[in-house]
C-alpha cells in the first residue's frame, strides 16, 4: 500500500472543492465562509479559506486529496498544503478569461517551489462558451507537452481521468 | 518504518491517551498530514484529524515565525464541548490529543511534552 499526497489548486470559482467532492469516498473536510468582498460574493456565497480534505484508493494506493483556496492572499495555505506532494492538479474555469491570469501565476508559484508533475483540468467544458485545450494551453503559456485534459468537475468519470493521467506520471 | 519502532510509536500513543482522564484519542503524524500512528482504528477519522491539524499547525507556525516568536511548541483548540492539543516533534512530527472539554489541560500539556521527547527517540529520521 502507497500512500500519495495529491494537491488540487487553481484560481477562485474553478471548481476545486467541486472537483474533491466529485472523487472522494469519504465525507470531504471543506473549510467554506460566506464572501464578503462584493464583487466576488456576486459570484458565489462561499469560498474556501483553509484547504479541503478527501481520499481516493486506487487499486493498493490510497491518493489524499488537499485542495488549496483559489484567492490570493491565502498563498500561505498553498506553502503549508504542498509540503511532501507528489503532485498537482490545477483546475481552471474554461469559460472565464478574465482568471488565465491568476491561473498562470498559480502554476508559476507551484512550480518555483516544486518540480512535481502536475495536470491541467480544464473545468466547465459542458458550457457553450468553454475554451478547447489548444485554445486554453495558448492561453496559460502551456508549453507543447503539458498536461492538459478536458474536464467536467462534476462528473465522476472525467474527473477519474485528470487523476489518472497525473498517477501515471508520478 | 520497521515493526518495532511502529509498535513503539502506537504504544506510546495509546499510553498517553489511557493515562489522562477525559482524552479520546490521540494521533501521531507527519507534518504533510499523514497518520504515522494512532489510538483509533485505522479508518477515516485519523485521517482527517491528521490532515486538518497539521495544516492548523502549519499556519500557526508561519504566524509564529512572522512575529519572530522562536519556534512552535503547541496549539491549543478549544471548543464549546472538547480540546485539541498539537505539540511539536521537533519539527518533524506532531502529536495530537483530542480530549473532553473538562479534561486537565496542563496535564494534557505536559504528558504531551514528555511523550514528544520519548517518540523524538524513536522516530525513524
Amino acid at each position: 500500500m502507497t500512500r500519495l499526497k495529491v494537491v488540487v489548486t487553481g484560481p477562485f470559482n474553478s471548481g476545486k472543492t467541486q472537483y474533491i467532492q466529485t472523487l472522494s469516498e469519504i465525507d470531504v473536510i471543506t473549510t467554506e465562509r460566506k464572501i464578503t468582498a462584493a464583487d466576488l460574493a456576486s459570484i458565489k456565497e462561499e469560498t474556501t479559506v483553509a484547504m479541503d480534505f478527501g481520499k481516493v484508493t486506487r487499486g493498493d494506493d490510497k491518493i489524499y486529496l488537499f485542495g488549496t483556496p483559489g484567492q490570493e492572499h491565502f498563498q500561505i495555505m498553498w506553502e503549508v498544503l504542498t509540503e511532501n506532494m507528489l503532485g498537482f492538479i490545477v483546475i481552471v474555469d474554461s469559460t472565464d478569461k478574465s482568471r488565465f491570469k491568476d491561473a498562470k501565476n498559480i502554476i508559476k508559484f507551484f512550480l518555483e517551489i516544486l518540480e512535481e508533475p502536475f495536470v491541467v483540468g480544464a473545468n466547465k467544458q459542458d458550457l457553450p462558451n468553454a475554451l478547447s485545450i489548444e485554445e486554453l494551453k495558448k492561453e496559460l503559456d502551456l508549453p507543447e507537452d503539458a498536461l492538459i485534459l478536458p474536464l467536467v468537475a462534476k462528473d465522476k468519470k472525467n474527473a477519474k481521468k485528470v487523476l489518472d493521467l497525473l498517477i501515471e506520471n508520478i | 518504518m520497521g515493526v518495532y519502532k511502529a509498535d513503539a510509536l502506537r504504544k506510546s500513543v495509546q499510553e498517553l491517551c489511557s493515562s489522562i482522564k477525559g482524552v479520546e484519542s490521540a494521533v501521531l503524524e507527519t507534518y504533510d498530514g499523514l497518520v504515522l500512528a494512532s489510538s483509533l482504528p485505522t479508518g477515516p477519522e485519523e485521517e482527517i484529524i491528521a490532515a486538518v491539524s497539521s495544516a492548523t499547525q502549519s499556519a500557526v507556525n508561519r504566524a509564529v515565525k512572522e512575529l519572530k516568536h522562536g519556534d512552535i511548541q503547541n496549539t491549543v483548540i478549544l471548543s464549546s464541548s472538547g480540546q485539541m492539543v498539537l505539540t511539536d516533534i521537533g519539527g518533524r512530527a506532531l502529536l495530537v490529543i483530542v480530549a473532553r472539554r473538562d479534561a486537565n489541560l496542563g496535564l494534557i500539556s505536559v504528558l504531551s511534552r514528555r511523550a514528544a521527547r520519548h517518540i523524538m527517540e524513536v522516530l525513524p529520521t
